[in-house]
């Protein structure tokens, strides 16, 4: 059951969508997000939407993947729909008991959806297409200039590393506690929401115990290697722009730009 | 009709782990399995043989993809109560079991088990300070914390946690792994004890073949996913090229007589223990003299 958990997921490959900097896939979603945001109309929507379609097809990531990634959101979208389509003030369309349906409410809910159905699918595109290491050393390449303001850029992405590196291993050690207790006779899936809380020491005491032993040994093992954190510290694998970086790059940018003049225009 | 002898039985079970992604991966292929009554089965196979995988299924953990697990001749999976009575008929030891200790005391530790399964008090306080007892832990060290013991005294606590629930089979997965020579010597007795006491159906995973030869019936091989040998010890240590050819190998007096045999001395290498070969050269040491 844990296993199901996207997080962090990443789905190897070898497609341009997978061979591309990180950086490059940072920005590029950093923009379309931006775009998004700004979009307007139906045309831009419809833009946006095929040209993340078109990414995840260039990516050859299993559209079911990506669907799945939707499934945790279903109850924010509900959520949000409601509450637009309900609270928005304009034209009435039709009263519902104490709540005034406008046209502008329907809009705005629309609105709302697809943008947060583009915001889910695009970030887990990114995090099936990218290793949790490529994305973190992205980062602190992107982030690089705050270094000049004191902030201690490599040591915030190393603490991620290391975090990402061991959400697996942890889902795993939970997952072997949980059939050793559920060996002893655990139940975890009757009772109430108390019973199921409670249910869950006998799982949380002895994974806590585990990080806190895995934190010593990294730790430990770490400066066995005299790791010292951000200067003049090198690379295995340096990060390098090349021509699908300048391909991808340029396309991102002049879809983006062309959504956002269209939504100024229209 | 069913043989009441057989207390577990496993029926065409495969076993694929996340079907339908690249990372699929058949870890048990079409096994067939039956565990009688009292037996003592070394379950062995190199890492990744699918063993542990195979052994999670016995008390309904896993889902088996395809195939059937019977208890008693009952199919575990027909209900979930039945998959529950699984829990308690099947006791499973993981590997490194001390990793699953969470309680305040030693005590309540062990009753976990036993109080899961809705024992009254006196009897819960009997296994428990009972297989404690088995597993030589001294009764000041019941209400201490699991967490100040040393590693081979709380892997003795998890052990009495299953033993405490005294079930039909239980089935251990390495529980001397990581032990030091006189912690394993412990852990093997202990087992034995607990075998001879209640003649429960044990099933013992191991790479140990010395372990597997001195304490099993009946050894099973694992490899690849499928059963590759299933007999006495004699039997399958008999096959020992088959063996090393599953990166497996055979106990150290086996190695020997192998080699002695191969160097041109007729001895038969199907030894297994330490006893029989000694009493094999005697035997010829014997006969060299009369001529």
């Amino acid at each position: 059951m844990l296993k199901d958990i996207t997080l962090g997921q990443y789905f190897p490959g070898n497609s341009p969508i997978h061979r591309m900097d990180p950086r490059t896939k940072l920005l590029a979603l950093i923009l379309y997000i931006v775009t998004i945001f700004i979009a307007d109309g139906l045309i831009p929507y419809v833009i946006c939407a095929a040209g993340l379609v078109a990414v995840i097809r260039i990516s050859r990531i299993p559209l079911k993947l990506i669907l799945k990634s939707l499934k945790p959101i279903v109850i924010i979208i509900i959520f949000t729909g409601a509450l637009n389509i309900l609270y928005t003030p304009g034209t009435e369309l039709f009263r519902l008991w104490i709540f005034r349906v406008t046209v502008e409410g329907i809009r705005t809910a629309i609105t709302m959806i697809v943008r947060i159905l583009l915001l889910v699918a695009s970030t887990s595109l990114l995090t099936y297409t990218t290793s949790p290491m490529a994305l973190t050393d992205g980062l602190e390449s992107l982030l690089g200039p705050l270094k000049k303001l004191h902030v201690p850029v490599h040591e915030f992405s190393m603490m991620m590393s290391i975090a990402l590196r061991f959400i697996p291993t942890l889902i795993e050690e939970t997952d072997k506690i949980m059939s050793a207790q559920k060996a002893r006779g655990a139940d975890f899936e009757s009772g109430n929401i108390f019973q199921r809380a409670k249910a869950l020491v006998p799982v949380l005491v002895p994974l806590f115990i585990s990080a806190f032993r895995r934190a010593d040994d990294l730790a430990c093992a770490m400066e066995c290697r005299l790791y010292h954190g951000g200067e003049h510290r090198t690379r295995l694998h340096s990060l390098r722009y090349g021509k699908v970086d300048a391909w991808g790059g340029l396309t991102a940018a002049l879809v983006c730009g062309g959504v956002i003049a269209l939504s100024f225009v229209l | 009709m069913n043989d009441m002898n057989e207390v577990l039985k496993v029926e065409h079970l495969s076993h694929v782990y996340s079907a339908g992604t690249p990372f699929e991966k058949k870890a048990v292929d079409d096994v067939s399995f039956t565990a009688r009554k009292g037996e003592f089965i070394g379950l062995i196979g190199h890492t990744g043989s699918g063993k542990s995988t195979l052994i999670q299924h016995f008390n309904g953990l896993l889902k088996p993809t395809s195939g059937r697990v019977l208890i008693n001749g009952e199919d575990i999976f027909q209900s979930k109560e039945m998959t529950r009575a699984a829990r308690f008929a099947v006791g499973l030891v993981f590997q490194y079991p001390e990793y699953q200790l969470f309680e305040e005391t030693v005590y309540a530790d062990v009753a976990f088990g036993p109080k899961n399964m809705g024992l009254d008090k006196d009897e819960i306080d009997r296994r428990v300070r009972e297989n404690c007892r088995i597993v030589g832990l001294p009764e000041e060290a019941l209400d201490k914390s699991p967490f100040e013991l040393s590693g081979g005294q709380k892997r003795r606590v998890a052990l009495a946690g299953i033993f405490a629930m005294e079930p039909e089979v239980m089935v251990l997965d390495e529980p001397m792994a990581g032990l030091d020579p006189a912690g394993c010597a412990d852990v093997f007795r202990f087992i034995r004890d607990y075998h001879e006491k209640h003649g429960t159906t044990i099933l013992f995973v191991t790479h140990s073949m010395e372990y597997a030869a001195q304490m099993s019936q009946r050894i099973v091989v694992m490899d690849h996913g499928h059963i590759l040998m299933d007999g006495t010890p004699a039997e399958v240590f008999a096959r020992a090229d088959e063996l090393i050819a599953a990166g497996l190998d055979v106990p150290q007096v086996t190695r020997v007589f192998l080699e002695l045999q191969r160097r041109g001395l007729s001895v038969d290498p199907s030894v297994y223990t330490v006893e029989q070969a000694a009493a094999q050269l005697r035997a010829m040491k014997g006969g060299a003299r009369k001529c």
